[in-house]
C-alpha cells in the first residue's frame, strides 16, 4: 500500500511539474489540432514536435516512415506508386501548402518537386492515404500531402539554418513578424550511383501575408536535376535531365457568405532524354531514342465553397474551376515534333455532408462531378469524372471509434499522356472502388491503437504496351491493405510509434506484396532531443524478394533560445533497402546485373540553427 | 460546431498556461493565493490566481505593463529588452519556453525553489 501511495505521490509530482505542464502546452497547442481532418483512410499527422525531433528537413524524410514510402524511379523522381514507365507516372497525388492546392493539371505529381525542398518553412505535415482530406472538397486521392506553414506570431524573428553532409549541403533563412512570413532556401544534392549522376539543385522562396481577412501566399520552386538512368537500358545514359521552374500566387478570403480560394501559377518545364542504344520504350515497335519536352504554362484555379452548420449537420458545397493553358511548347519524340494538348479545362461541383443521426454516430456522404475538356490544335476530347464517398463513424465510447467508408474514385489520364505520340487514342477514365474499415482505441494520453483494413478494385489503369503505347489495362488490379499502428506516449509529447503495414496486389506485373515495419522513438531530455527510427521493408515479386533493414539516429542539443546544433545518421545499416533498376546488354542481348541504389543513401548530417 | 471547437481550443490553451502560472507563482511568492494584474487573459477559472484591476493591489504583473511590482512577461523580445522582469513565458522555435531571472527574483525577496534550476538565467 505504501508503495502505491509513494508511486501515486511521485506521479502527482511529475504530473504537476513545470516541465510536464510545458509539455502539455506544447502538445495541446500544436497547430495540427486546428487543421487535421476527419479521415476515412490512413492518416499521419506529423506535428511540429515530431518534425523537429526527427530532424526532418525534406518531405522524403517523413514519407520514409509512412505507408507512402520514399521510392524513386529511373528518372530520379520521388514516385512511390507509379506503375507505368513514363517519368511522371502519378496523377493521384495532391499537394497543398496551407489551403492552396498547388497540384496542377500539367504536373499531376508535384511530389518530386517537394521531395528535395527544405521544410524550414513548414510547421507540420498531414499525409492522407486513400481518403479525401480537403475540408471543402470530397475528391478522394490515393495520396494527399498537406504542408502547413509556420505561424509568424510563434516563429517571429530571423532564423538561419545550415546543413552539411557528405551527400548534400543546404542553407535557408526564415523571417517572420506579426502577419507575414518569408522563407528562402537552397539545396544542392550530390550523389553518383555506378558513376551515374543523381545530382540536383533546388531553390525555394515562400512568403505569406495576412491583411485583415485577406490571405496571400507566394511560393516558387526552381529544381534542376540529372535524371539518373532516364531512357537508358544499359545503365549508361547519354543525356538525361529535368528542369522545372514553378511560381504560385495564392489568395483566399472567408467572406460571410462563402469562402474564396484562387491560385495563379506559372510553370516552365524542360526535360530531355537521349539514348544511343535505346530499348526501354517502344513506339509502334520502334525504340524511342530521344524525348524532348519544353513548355510554359499558365494555370488558374478558382474555388468557391460554402459551409452550413447546425447542431447535428455540417454541409459544405461549392465549385472549382481549373484552367491549364500551354503558352508555348515544343515536344519531340525521335526528333519528330508533335503538338500534344494546348489547354485543359476542368469544371467541378461538389458537396459533402456530415449528419449526426445518433449521439454516437455520424453519417458522411460526399459527391463530386468534374468535366474535363482537353483541347489540342486539331481536336478536343471530354472526360466526365465522378467521385463518391459514403461512410459512417461510430463511437462505441470516447475511447473506441469505428469507421466504415466506401470511396468510388475516377481519374483521367495525365496530360502528357493525352495527345502524346505513344498513346492509344481511346483512353478511358480509370475507376476504383475502395472499402475501408478502421478502428481506433485511445486511452487518455497514454496510448493510441489504430487498425486499418482496405480493399481496392481498380479498373482501366494505364499500362505500357510496346505495340500500342499507353493503353488501359484490360485486367482489374486488386489491392488488400492492413495497417496496424500503436503509439505509446511516455508523457504528453515524447512517444514511441510501432507500425506494421502490408499490401497484397493482384495483377500488378509480377509484384505480389509490399510490407513495412517501423519503430519511431522520439524523446526529449532537458536540452537534448533524441530520435531512433528503424524501418524494415520487404517487397515480394513472383521471382524473388527484395528486403532491407534500415536505421536512422539523431541527437540535437538546444544550447539556448538562439542556437541549436544537431547530428543525424541516415540509413546507417549496410542491410538498408535498395531499389533495383534492371539493365540489358543490347550487344550481347542479355540481362546484366541490375543497378541497386538506396532511396536514402548512408549519410551523416550536421545541422545548425541560429535565431536572432 | 466549429465555433464550439475553436472556443474549446482557446479555453483549453489558456487553461494550460494558467496551470503553469498556478504551479509557478505560489512557489515564488510562498502564498496560496496570488493576485495578478494583466490585460492578456480576459477570463479564467482559478482557485489560486485572482485577477485584480490595478497595479497596487497586485502581487505580480503579467505582460508589458508599467508597474513597480514583479513583472512576468509573455514575449521573448520584451523579455530581452526589459532587464527588470523576473521571468517570462513565450514561444521560441515552435516550443513553449519558461525563463526565470535569479537576480531579480532575489531582488524582490521571492523564493527560489530547486524546481526552477533548469529555467534560471
Amino acid at each position: 500500500m505504501r508503495v502505491l501511495i509513494g508511486l501515486f505521490f511521485v506521479f502527482s509530482l511529475y504530473a504537476n511539474s513545470l516541465d510536464s505542464i510545458l509539455n502539455k502546452i506544447e502538445f495541446s497547442d500544436d497547430l495540427s489540432n486546428q487543421t487535421k481532418q476527419e479521415s476515412g483512410g490512413i492518416s499521419y499527422i506529423i506535428t511540429r514536435y515530431q518534425l523537429d525531433m526527427m530532424q526532418a528537413k525534406y518531405l522524403k524524410d517523413i514519407l520514409k516512415t509512412t505507408v507512402v514510402s520514399n521510392g524513386s524511379n529511373r528518372y530520379n523522381l520521388l514516385d512511390p506508386v507509379s506503375l507505368i514507365i513514363t517519368p511522371f507516372g502519378n496523377n493521384n497525388i495532391k499537394i497543398y501548402i496551407d489551403d492552396y492546392e498547388i497540384t496542377s493539371i500539367y504536373s499531376e505529381n508535384p511530389i518530386y518537386l517537394f521531395s528535395n525542398l527544405r521544410l524550414d518553412f513548414v510547421d507540420h505535415i498531414e499525409v492522407y492515404y486513400f481518403s479525401s482530406a480537403d475540408k471543402y472538397f470530397s475528391e478522394p486521392m490515393y495520396i494527399t500531402i498537406k504542408l502547413y506553414s509556420k505561424n509568424p506570431k510563434r516563429d517571429s524573428g530571423l532564423n538561419l539554418f545550415t546543413t552539411f553532409s557528405s551527400k548534400y549541403t543546404a542553407q535557408a533563412f526564415n523571417y517572420a513578424k506579426d502577419n507575414y512570413f518569408i522563407s528562402v532556401s537552397k539545396n544542392n544534392y550530390n550523389q553518383k550511383v555506378n558513376n551515374i549522376s543523381k545530382n540536383s539543385d533546388t531553390y525555394n522562396v515562400f512568403a505569406k501575408m495576412q491583411i485583415g481577412k485577406n490571405n496571400f501566399m507566394f511560393n516558387s520552386i526552381i529544381d534542376k536535376r540529372d535524371a539518373f538512368l532516364g531512357l537508358s537500358m544499359d545503365g549508361k545514359p547519354d543525356k538525361s535531365y529535368i528542369e522545372n521552374k514553378n511560381f504560385y500566387l495564392g489568395y483566399d478570403r472567408n467572406f460571410d457568405i462563402f469562402k474564396l480560394n484562387y491560385i495563379l501559377s506559372y510553370q516552365k518545364n524542360e526535360m530531355e532524354f537521349e539514348e544511343e542504344k535505346p530499348m526501354l520504350i517502344y513506339l509502334k515497335n520502334k525504340p524511342i531514342s530521344s524525348v524532348y519536352n519544353k513548355y510554359l504554362s499558365l494555370i488558374q484555379l478558382l474555388k468557391i465553397s460554402k459551409e452550413k452548420e447546425s447542431n447535428k449537420n455540417n454541409l459544405t458545397y461549392g465549385m472549382i474551376f481549373k484552367d491549364s493553358k500551354k503558352l508555348d511548347s515544343t515536344s519531340k519524340i525521335n526528333n519528330q515534333k508533335y503538338d500534344g494538348l494546348t489547354e485543359i479545362l476542368k469544371y467541378t461541383i461538389f458537396a459533402d455532408d456530415k449528419y449526426q443521426y445518433l449521439t454516437n454516430s455520424i453519417f458522411n456522404i460526399g459527391i463530386s462531378y468534374s468535366l474535363y475538356k482537353n483541347i489540342s490544335n486539331d481536336t478536343s476530347t471530354k472526360f466526365n469524372v465522378k467521385n463518391l464517398k459514403i461512410g459512417n463513424t461510430y463511437l462505441y465510447n470516447s475511447q473506441n471509434i469505428f469507421k466504415l467508408f466506401y470511396y468510388h474514385t475516377e481519374t483521367t489520364p495525365p496530360d502528357y499522356v493525352l495527345g502524346g505520340l505513344f498513346t492509344s487514342k481511346d483512353l478511358k477514365v480509370s475507376k476504383a472502388d475502395n472499402y475501408i474499415l478502421s478502428y481506433k482505441n485511445n486511452l487518455k494520453n497514454d496510448y493510441l491503437f489504430e487498425l486499418y483494413l482496405l480493399y481496392s478494385n481498380s479498373k482501366d489503369l494505364l499500362i505500357f504496351n510496346g505495340q500500342e503505347g499507353i493503353v488501359n489495362n484490360s485486367e482489374n488490379v486488386y489491392a488488400k491493405i492492413i495497417d496496424i499502428r500503436f503509439t505509446k506516449y511516455y508523457n504528453y509529447i515524447n512517444s514511441a510509434v510501432l507500425e506494421y503495414f502490408k499490401v497484397f496486389f493482384d495483377n500488378v506485373y509480377n509484384l505480389k506484396s509490399h510490407e513495412k515495419f517501423t519503430i519511431l522513438n522520439t524523446h526529449r531530455y532537458k536540452k537534448f532531443d533524441f530520435f531512433e527510427n528503424i524501418i524494415y521493408k520487404k517487397v515480394t515479386h513472383d521471382d524473388g524478394i527484395n528486403d532491407g533493414l534500415d536505421l536512422d539516429l539523431g541527437i540535437k542539443y538546444n544550447l539556448n533560445d538562439n542556437f541549436a546544433i544537431s547530428l543525424k545518421g541516415e540509413s546507417l545499416l549496410s542491410s538498408r533497402y535498395k531499389e533495383e533498376y534492371f539493365r540489358y546488354d543490347i550487344q550481347n542481348r542479355r540481362f546484366i546485373e541490375p543497378i541497386t541504389s538506396a532511396s536514402t543513401p548512408r549519410n551523416i548530417v550536421l545541422n545548425m540553427e541560429i535565431s536572432f | 460546431m466549429k465555433k464550439l471547437i475553436i472556443l474549446f481550443f482557446i479555453i483549453f490553451v489558456n487553461a494550460n498556461e494558467i496551470e503553469l502560472f498556478e504551479s509557478l507563482f505560489p512557489q515564488l511568492f510562498q502564498k496560496k493565493e496570488i493576485k495578478i494584474y494583466t490585460y492578456k487573459y480576459a477570463k479564467f477559472n482559478s482557485s489560486v490566481l485572482k485577477k485584480v484591476n490595478n497595479c497596487q493591489s497586485a502581487d505580480i504583473v503579467l505582460g508589458e505593463i508599467k508597474c513597480d511590482k514583479p513583472k512576468f512577461l509573455l514575449n521573448y523580445y520584451n523579455f530581452k529588452k526589459d532587464k527588470k522582469a523576473i521571468g517570462a513565458f513565450y514561444w521560441r522555435k515552435g516550443r513553449p519556453q519558461l525563463r526565470l531571472r535569479k537576480e531579480n527574483i532575489l531582488y524582490y525577496n521571492l523564493h527560489l525553489s530547486k524546481a526552477f534550476s533548469e529555467y534560471l538565467e
